[in-house]
């Protein structure tokens, strides 16, 4: 089934100037922060999920730290009361930063209390991390990506053995009686994300096939990841995978009309806005492979430093973050075809991941937006694309070839 | 009878040997290599200078068996055993820290030794900062604390393709070494007596790397038989960078005494 999932990062907005502060991620002092404002956004941003899950739609939660861009530093807390608040969504964390925190065990029981909770809701996403929560998380950023897959290794066997404790000795991860308590709900696990924008991490879901979530990655860098992984997933010999393997992160909003649509979308530019990191959170030995990292050195040295991966859609117009695949607005018929066109060039996919709400925008225009996707986009897209496209699985060209 | 060889459990480390004379072994910095020429080209003028290199710095990778700088200090052991008799060592700053590492495992074949802006050690508070977090700290200011100012920092833009990778591993190797506990080892201070051979401790004035008043000091007062220490005005922490000639000097001048 294509899911369409709602999402906010539970920004604190009401920052000083940029040329006052040295960077948004890392040390950005909490004297910024008012406690009763940050009352006030909490309730605000669970109303918002409570009305997703109203409207039919799921729910996705991710952590950050030491930020104003996402106030949410472990998303097993924001999951413990959606579980409550919620009845239907499913809820999809995307993700547990593994390689950053040193208890996969503790990480597997947060998970399992929640799918018990949920009554099996949960989806669970295993995240890397950004280079900027390496200083804020305070871990070596050298050896991550095997760190990342232990943990990763550890968490799934500690959810899949039932008869009693057992031994874990790794070159990372220690612990001599892992025996989780409550058992997860969903058999044998719930089911598990990768959210990335690296190919090669890409590889290494689709080798576990597990689900894979691309972000902002715009419509051909969602069709190369998407690729990515259906063709390693041919390499390996497995069944093709489903649709429902697949989704993409985007800034959504749905309007009245276009120009409606478009103004809601002009809020949301607010999450592409406001990221400024100082260059040594941004550039951390280790983080990237040496080769790779070289590069970034010598172009650096050269006089061109490295920026953000989306430094380019912060000053776009709005028209080519439209046509791209970042932002989808516009009044419903817009969006649908927006929706549509994207499907079409990435070659299928199952969820469509819902940046509803940032920077100052409140419950009731994002309400709406909500409501008019799930009533007006939303059913229309999974009868007349979703559905019909019974070929259900193929690459991006083919797909196109298939259209054409 | 038969002999039994012994196994040697972590690989040899790769070593690079310069000019002629008296053997000394050289222990690197963050950098490795990189920017030491002058300083090397100096010192082998007189002496036989032995150059390991410590995994992850060079054009290696990191290799999974070296764990901590202890791994890289017995190696340092197996590589003294090699030279035989007993050689003057000389580290700088985290080649410092693992020369003190080296030495307060056995003194053997170590003559004396030359502890260049040594890291490795931590006293204080909690909330105190020893070394400047060089993943928190802006570039500039780390090529300050490094340089003694930003103006010192070598030119970048003349490195090959294959400095910029020797670069990028220094570096990863030096956050994978220092990172936690942050440049030193809880173990080291309590162990700094053990080091019985002559030993100078050379600083840079200007070194805003170390931000402990009298780091140094630290050092000296555990160490049995410390020499005058020597302070290279306008020097950097990499003080084998920043005053190449005034640092080989200063440790030709201390050999002298001890030889």
């Amino acid at each position: 089934m294509f899911r369409a999932w709602t999402f906010t990062e539970m920004p604190y907005p009401y920052l000083p100037p940029e040329a006052d502060y040295e960077s948004l991620r890392v040390t950005l002092p909490s004297s910024v922060y008012d406690p009763e404002l940050g009352f006030q956004l909490y309730q605000k941003y669970f109303d918002i999920y409570a009305a997703a899950d109203e409207l039919g739609l799921d729910i996705m939660v991710n952590e950050h730290h030491a930020t104003a861009t996402c106030v949410a530093p472990a998303v097993p807390l924001a999951l413990s009361a959606l579980a409550r608040d919620t009845t239907n969504a499913r809820l999809l964390a995307l993700g547990n930063p593994l390689a950053n925190r040193n208890t996969p065990v503790r990480i597997a029981e947060e998970m399992a209390v929640i799918d018990v909770m949920s009554q099996g809701r949960l989806e669970v996403g295993f995240v890397r991390g950004v280079p900027y929560e390496i200083s804020a998380g305070n871990v070596n950023p050298v050896g991550m990506k095997e760190r990342f897959w232990e943990s990763a290794d550890l968490i799934v066997k500690a959810w899949t053995t039932h008869d009693g404790p057992f031994n874990w000795e790794g070159r990372y991860y220690n612990h001599r009686q892992v025996n989780v308590w409550p058992r997860v709900y969903q058999d044998p696990t719930p089911p598990i994300w990768i959210p990335t924008q690296s190919t090669g991490t890409v590889k290494e879901a689709a080798e576990r096939q597990f689900k894979l979530g691309t972000i902002l990655a715009g419509t051909d860098g969602a069709l190369k990841m998407f690729d990515t992984y259906r063709d390693r997933t041919a390499e390996l010999g497995f069944e093709p995978a489903p649709r429902e393997n697949l989704g993409y992160v985007a800034l959504v909003f749905v309007g009245e009309t276009d120009d409606e649509g478009f103004a809601g979308a002009r809020r949301l530019r607010w999450y592409l806005e406001n990221n400024k990191v100082a260059p040594q959170f941004m550039d951390v030995p280790g983080y990237l492979e040496g080769g790779i990292r070289a590069r970034m050195l010598k172009s650096e040295a050269l006089g061109t430093p490295i920026t953000s991966p989306i430094e380019h859609l912060i000053s776009a117009p709005l028209q080519e973050l439209l046509d791209g695949g970042y932002i989808f607005a516009g009044s419903p018929d817009t969006v649908y075809n927006q929706l549509k066109s994207f499907y079409d060039h990435v070659g299928g996919f199952g969820n469509f991941i819902m940046m509803v709400q940032t920077g100052t925008m409140g419950y009731e225009m994002v309400q709406k937006s909500m409501e008019l996707f799930s009533t007006e986009v939303l059913p229309r897209f999974r009868s007349e694309v979703f559905e019909a496209d019974t070929e259900g699985y193929q690459s991006g060209a083919r797909k196109q070839s298939v259209s054409a | 009878m038969a002999t039994t060889t012994p196994q040697v459990a972590i690989r040899k480390l790769e070593e690079r040997r310069e000019g002629k004379g008296s053997p000394v072994v050289f222990l690197h910095g963050m950098n490795g290599l990189l920017f030491t020429e002058p300083f090397i080209e100096q010192l082998a003028k007189s002496h036989e200078v032995i150059i390991p290199i410590a995994p992850g710095w060079g054009e290696q990778a990191l290799d999974p068996a070296y764990r901590s700088l202890d791994d890289i200090a017995y190696a340092c052991l197996d590589l003294l055993d090699s030279i035989g008799g007993q050689v003057p060592v000389i580290g700088s700053s985290i080649g410092a820290w693992l020369a003190a590492e080296v030495a307060t495992k056995s003194c053997e074949h170590i003559q004396s030794l030359v502890l260049v802006s040594p890291v490795g050690v931590r006293t204080g508070e909690p909330t105190e900062r020893m070394y400047v977090d060089l993943y928190g700290a802006a570039p500039e200011t780390v090529s300050a604390a490094m340089y003694g100012e930003t103006a010192k920092a070598p030119d970048r833009t003349a490195l090959s393709d294959a400095q910029f990778l020797e670069l990028a591993r220094a570096e990863e190797a030096t956050a994978y070494f220092g990172w936690e506990p942050y440049m030193h080892n809880p173990s080291l201070l309590g162990r700094l007596h053990r080091i019985c051979v002559p030993t100078l401790l050379v600083t840079g004035e200007r070194d805003g790397f170390v931000l402990r008043e009298n780091h140094a000091g630290l050092f000296e007062e555990r160490l049995p038989k410390a020499a005058a220490p020597v302070v290279i005005p306008g020097a950097g922490h990499r003080v084998e960078e920043t005053a190449p000639s005034e640092l080989a000097a200063a440790i030709d001048a201390f050999l002298g005494t001890v030889a």
